[in-house]
């Protein structure tokens, strides 16, 4: 199934960025960042828009805290980032508690799971992983990830998720994808296997045929 | 930082607050380089997904008065007009803590941040003016626009805060609908003599003199270009319109994007009621679209301009006229509650469930007035002659035919006498739709009327002159 995050109109009110995204895809992602609505969470009820939740979301603000200093995961979404700043004791804690965590996205260098060693230890412990390709370009391009885990991670068997935009390998900058976006052929052929796949590129200033055209070429139709 | 320190839970206050800062700091900057004349802080919203989505300071100068914004490096149109990248390397009063990683300053800055930035994209796409300092002046001038006004409805738009005559032009773009600050402001400008005192006086005189009123079209003549200001770049002058003293109508031309962007922050906007649009651009509305939700009359060529942001914000406009055919579905997904007069073709015909969508609107059921272009009338014209209380004038220009409802209950189809056939068949269909409580019949002739050879030309013909088409 093919998801569009919340966060690809991100900034809007919540519920005008559900009912302009929804019709496009088979379900929406409900990421942290948008503008809260009041019944917000009826609306999507009643809907029936099949949904994934997505970090720190929440029904009534932006952004709601995901990891305390302690390591543990307080949100029910389905998928997380990592925390951030010091992750010494998220780390430690890895070990034993990711089990009970979401999925946890694979980051960029700089972040916790953002380079080689530290993605290559979650496969090993078995994580349960979001793959974001974006960001697995960064690294690929910055030279934090080699050919041997990239090609490991690509097979690897607890991914969860696949989350979708373009970059230029320096930032995260959210961009719309084309045929030739990195990594898109590998996360079209986990859509396939059943893995669901998240569209996120800002969709801000796109008109509606490109809104469109972005998910046919993510299904491969374009 | 003590500046920061007491209440600052307001956005309002805070922005102010700010603004104070900026203005101690672009003293001190002023100080570094003896030939900087003009400093604008700008302001971006980068977003990260799952993060704080924080807000960026940005800042450009000028050595010249002119306000340098849009900015390029090493721009060869502007080369006197600088950033921290690209200008001469100076000790810098603004660094990057200058303002404290607080909850406030997204909460207060958000809503003037152009969406869809991010750390990559050029500075003239990702980052908004804000402020706008000038040497040898106390104060700073908040330039800046609400972008994404469903951030914080309750920020006001205009912030002007500089020497005697701008909080007064700002109490009058905060009021536009009043005339009280207008005759203020006109009081203040006739004392210091300027000529635009006597101008806003005699416009808003209840009972103007012949003497009066040739004096104001000799002024507004002779001053037409200086007042439009911050809009003349963009603006047909010759057919702008001065109503009380201020820019009523404005005719918006084609003009390079960068151009659009400078334009587009002038609080000058705030006076126009209508706005007319002689552009093919869509980025042009999408530009204004903050500053045009309070117009009350907009004439655009294709209502997909208005489509793209209209459907995020109601509109204020009463009446909207689109050129040239247009997808009716754009009509139907445009918030525009106080909608009473709409003119427009309708590339798809009438549909069943475009008609639904329509007159399902709120607005459909108050509407005074409908001047619809039609590639041919269908079953659901009669649908849609019922729902429509005010007055209705449609063309379906493959048919040749004209739909006037001449009485509430009366339904003329008029047609060239070649078309009498098709004019009668519409006829049945239409009695049999609307039912025996109407009056369907032929009205007269279209002998008399042009050839349906060109749309615009029908549009023009049927509908810029009600009294012709009737």
């Amino acid at each position: 199934m093919i998801y569009l995050a919340l966060s690809c109109l991100q900034g809007r009110p919540m519920q005008t960025a559900f009912d302009t995204l929804a019709p496009l895809a088979d379900g929406i992602q409900l990421t942290p960042g948008n503008v809260p609505t009041p019944g917000f969470a009826l609306h999507v009820a009643r809907s029936g828009v099949p949904i994934r939740t997505h970090h720190g979301f929440a029904w009534t603000t932006r952004l709601r805290p995901v990891w305390p200093d302690d390591g543990a995961c307080l949100t029910a979404a389905m998928s997380v980032h990592p925390p951030e700043g010091d992750t010494s004791i998220w780390e430690e804690r890895m070990a034993t508690d990711h089990a009970l965590w979401p999925l946890v996205e694979v980051m960029y260098p700089g972040e916790a799971l953002g380079d080689d060693a530290a993605v290559t230890r979650a496969m090993d412990l078995g994580v349960r992983l979001a793959v974001d390709i974006s960001h697995m370009h960064i690294q690929r391009t910055q030279g934090a990830m080699s050919d041997a885990t990239w090609r490991r991670l690509m097979d690897y068997p607890h991914i969860g998720e696949v989350h979708v935009s373009a970059n230029d390998g320096r930032s995260d900058a959210h961009r719309p994808v084309t045929p030739e976006t990195f990594g898109l052929d590998w996360a079209k052929a986990k859509s396939k296997q059943g893995v669901p796949l998240v569209l996120e590129c800002y969709m801000h200033r796109l008109d509606e045929d490109a809104r469109r055209r972005q998910i046919d070429i993510v299904r491969g139709a374009a | 930082m003590s500046a920061w320190n007491g209440d600052s839970t307001r956005p309002d206050l805070f922005i102010e607050r700010v603004g104070v800062e900026f203005a101690r700091r672009a003293r001190v900057f002023f100080e570094h380089d003896r030939q900087m004349q003009t400093i604008v802080l700008c302001v971006a919203q980068y977003m990260a997904d799952g993060r704080a989505d924080e807000i960026h300071f940005r800042l450009t100068w000028s050595n010249t008065a002119a306000v340098p914004w849009p900015h390029a490096c090493h721009s060869a149109e502007v080369d006197a007009h600088f950033c921290r990248r690209c200008g001469p390397k100076l000790p810098d009063p603004f660094r990057e803590d200058w303002l404290p990683a607080r909850p406030e300053v997204t909460r207060a800055f958000a809503s003037f941040s152009k969406e869809g930035a991010e750390r990559s994209t050029p500075m003239s796409q990702s980052y908004a003016p804000l402020f706008v300092a000038r040497r040898g002046v106390t104060d700073v001038k908040f330039v800046g626009q609400l972008q994404r006004p469903w951030q914080r409805p309750d920020l006001v738009r205009v912030r002007a805060v500089s020497p005697e005559l701008a909080p007064l032009f700002a109490d009058v773009y905060r009021r536009p609908e009043s005339d009280e600050p207008r005759h203020v402001l006109a009081d203040r400008l006739q004392a210091m003599g300027d000529p635009r005192g006597t101008f806003i006086a005699y416009q808003l005189h209840p009972d103007p003199t012949p003497a009066m009123l040739a004096e104001a079209d000799r002024l507004e003549e002779a001053h037409r270009n200086d007042w439009l200001g911050a809009l003349l770049p963009i603006v047909s002058p010759s057919v702008c319109r001065f109503t009380r003293g201020f820019v009523d109508t404005a005719v918006i031309g084609e003009a390079p994007q960068s151009v659009v962007d400078a334009a587009s922050i002038a609080p000058e906007w705030a006076t126009v009621e209508t706005v007319e649009f002689r552009t093919r651009f869509d980025s042009t509305t999408q530009t204004f679209s903050s500053q045009f939700r309070s117009a009350r009359h907009v004439i655009v060529d294709s209502t997909g301009m208005l489509y793209e942001q209209g459907t995020e914000c109601a509109w204020a406009m009463e009446s909207v006229r689109c050129r040239t055919v247009f997808r009716t579905h754009y009509l139907a997904g445009i918030q525009c509650p106080n909608l009473r007069r709409l003119t427009t073709g309708a590339y798809y015909g009438v549909e069943r469930h475009i008609v639904n969508e329509l007159i399902d609107k709120p607005w459909w059921s108050q509407l005074d007035e409908v001047s619809l272009l039609l590639s041919r009338p269908s079953h659901a014209l009669a649908e849609m002659i019922a729902a429509t209380p005010g007055r209705l004038r449609l063309v379906a220009w493959q048919d040749r035919l004209v739909v006037l409802r001449v009485a509430p209950n009366r339904v003329d189809v008029r047609a060239f006498p070649s078309d009498r056939a098709t004019a009668a068949s519409l006829i049945e269909t239409l009695q049999t739709g609307l039912g025996a409580d109407w009056q369907v019949g032929p009205g007269v002739d279209l002998s008399e009327a042009p050839e349906f050879d060109e749309l615009g030309h029908i549009l023009r013909h049927f509908f810029d002159d009600p009294e012709d088409a009737a």
